[in-house]
């Protein structure tokens, strides 16, 4: 039955793009919820999550490996964006969404001049990563099942790790109120050094897992940079849980519209964005 | 002889481009109950925001257990044993009752779970409302999480702003009760308030406040005896 296969493709695309958006969105919505900052080049640390992947996967073919430097590199990113560049600028936040945005320009040119074909992740002879499965007459990436999967437990773990822990619990003092944190002794300064490091680690890491799915090309950043501001915007701009269904709600009903009606693929985002706007302008979880 | 455990030296701070402290001077002795006293705009709230350092001084010192704390960043005056119970929006409501004391504790984690027990001993509506968002507490219950989470660290200064405002005599009288209680047990309590009469059986010593500055000093009874000081500087009648 050709209908229903596609409706399954559609979904099941539909729930990986999800998930794609969330592993970019979460990192941007707890970095913005704590410290104000909008990091306008975060979907740009995302697609160098992808680049680095790859270009370590083409050269050693070992997945973990080709994960783990990605992470480690938005780790260090984070830690210089946060302390040399943004540091100086703490609460004039005109002038961060500048530099961010400048940032995000470098990034780009450096990604053209290093990587100016793209990169393109090959054919393997490994089933997670490169096999297919049949389900209702469809053939569907192994691999979109892995990354809702990755996708979901990354959400488990952000909000164990938030509800939780001593650290989560900081970390919402934060975002809900800076100056009691303060009068509570807690370490303000340190708490933005190492969300902002965290946040740049998921981009990175959430680059690198998608990049089995998509190619590594200029696009990559262009088109999730404006998808890093939808999410947020319908979501609410602070809270993970927020991105979480946002990015499932975005994901799916984007991929249904470029199923069924694809001249009004991509616009359907901002759609969706502006129609949250208007009746909820602080988004479908601000008020959490 | 007492020593002083706070001292604080011709301090000013701007707010905003407003001169508020111009050149505000006390001392609080070890193991008292100390109040500054003032009508509402004297600077009472900014001379508590800079000793625990949220607002930075111009000029002036601030001296805590002997050392120079002027300037330092929050966390750390915080941490050599200061605790700040504000005025308003003093708890976060988007966190439980536990998870206000548990990042309010700083001390050894095994120590955690007896000092949570004492303080739920002290305020056992608390231990009862444990798991829910502090937001969901009664102005009265919120007032009781503040203070419960300024003294679960044990600190050797409490400081705290309007301690009796917005509650009923009922809770006044409770928190009258437990600043009493923690003060015999050691521990140095400074306290702003407008309230000077809820307040007046355990304070030791009065500062009153008037355009940024300590403008009149006085032991409690001696306050007491000059109704036409009271009058003046809180238009209260005694």
């Amino acid at each position: 039955m050709p209908g229903l296969s596609l409706l399954i493709s559609a979904l099941i695309d539909g729930v990986s793009r999800a998930m794609t958006l969330f592993l970019i969105s979460s990192g941007l919505v707890i970095i913005f919820g704590l410290m104000d900052v909008f990091n306008l080049a975060h979907a740009t640390f995302f697609a160098l999550g992808a680049y680095l992947f790859l270009q370590f996967y083409l050269s050693t073919s070992c997945f973990l490996i080709s994960l783990a430097i990605p992470i480690a590199v938005g780790i260090l990113i984070g830690l210089f964006v946060e302390r040399v560049l943004i540091r100086p600028l703490y609460g004039k936040h005109i002038m961060q969404l500048l530099l961010t945005m400048g940032l995000m320009l470098l990034l780009l040119q450096i990604i053209q001049i290093a990587w100016p074909a793209g990169l393109y992740f090959p054919e393997t002879e490994n089933r997670i990563l490169s096999g297919m499965l049949e389900i209702a007459g469809t053939r569907v990436r192994i691999y979109k099942f892995v990354l809702v999967c990755v996708g979901l437990l990354v959400y488990l773990v952000i909000d164990l790790f938030m509800g939780r822990t001593r650290f989560g619990a900081m970390l919402r003092a934060g975002t809900e109120n800076r100056e009691l944190a303060r009068a509570f002794g807690i370490n303000i300064e340190l708490l933005f050094t190492a969300s902002f490091a965290f946040g740049s680690a998921l981009a990175f890491m959430g680059g690198a897992l998608i990049s089995p799915l998509v190619h590594a090309t200029i696009e990559l950043p262009t088109t999730f940079t404006l998808m890093a501001f939808v999410v947020p915007v319908v979501g609410g701009m602070r809270s993970y849980k927020g991105a979480f269904y946002a990015s499932l709600l975005i994901g799916v009903i984007d991929r249904l519209v470029a199923y069924y009606f694809s001249w009004l693929s991509f616009a359907i985002d901002l759609i969706i964005m502006i129609v949250v706007l208007l009746i909820k302008p602080e988004g479908l979880f601000g008020g959490e | 002889m007492t020593e002083e455990i706070l001292q604080v030296d011709g301090v000013h701070t701007y707010v905003s481009g407003f001169h508020i402290l111009q050149g505000a001077s006390f001392n609080v002795k070890e193991g008292s109950t100390t109040a500054i006293l003032g009508r509402n705009g004297v600077g009472k709230t900014t001379l508590l925001k800079t000793i625990i350092g949220i607002l930075k001084p111009r000029r002036g010192r601030i001296i805590f257990k002997g050392k120079d704390i002027t300037g330092l960043p929050s966390h750390e005056i915080i941490n050599l044993g200061i605790s700040f119970v504000a005025a308003e929006r003093a708890i976060f409501g988007s966190l439980k009752v536990e998870e206000n004391l548990r990042i309010a504790f700083k001390g050894r984690k095994e120590d955690y779970p007896t000092l949570l027990e004492k303080v739920f001993s002290l305020f056992p509506d608390l231990k009862r409302l444990e798991n829910l968002k502090a937001r969901n507490l009664s102005g009265g219950q919120q007032k009781m999480l503040a203070i419960a989470c300024g003294i679960i660290r044990k600190p050797d200064l409490l400081i705290m702003d309007e301690p009796s405002e917005g509650l009923s005599p009922v809770f006044v009288k409770k928190v009258v009760d437990i600043v009493k209680e923690l003060n015999e047990e050691g521990a140095t309590v400074l306290l702003v308030e407008q309230n000077f009469h809820a307040f007046k059986g355990i304070i030791d010593k009065c500062y009153l406040m008037d355009k940024g500055r300590i403008a009149y000093e006085a032991d409690a009874e001696e306050l007491l005896s000059r109704p036409e000081i009271i009058s003046q500087y809180l238009g209260v009648s005694a």
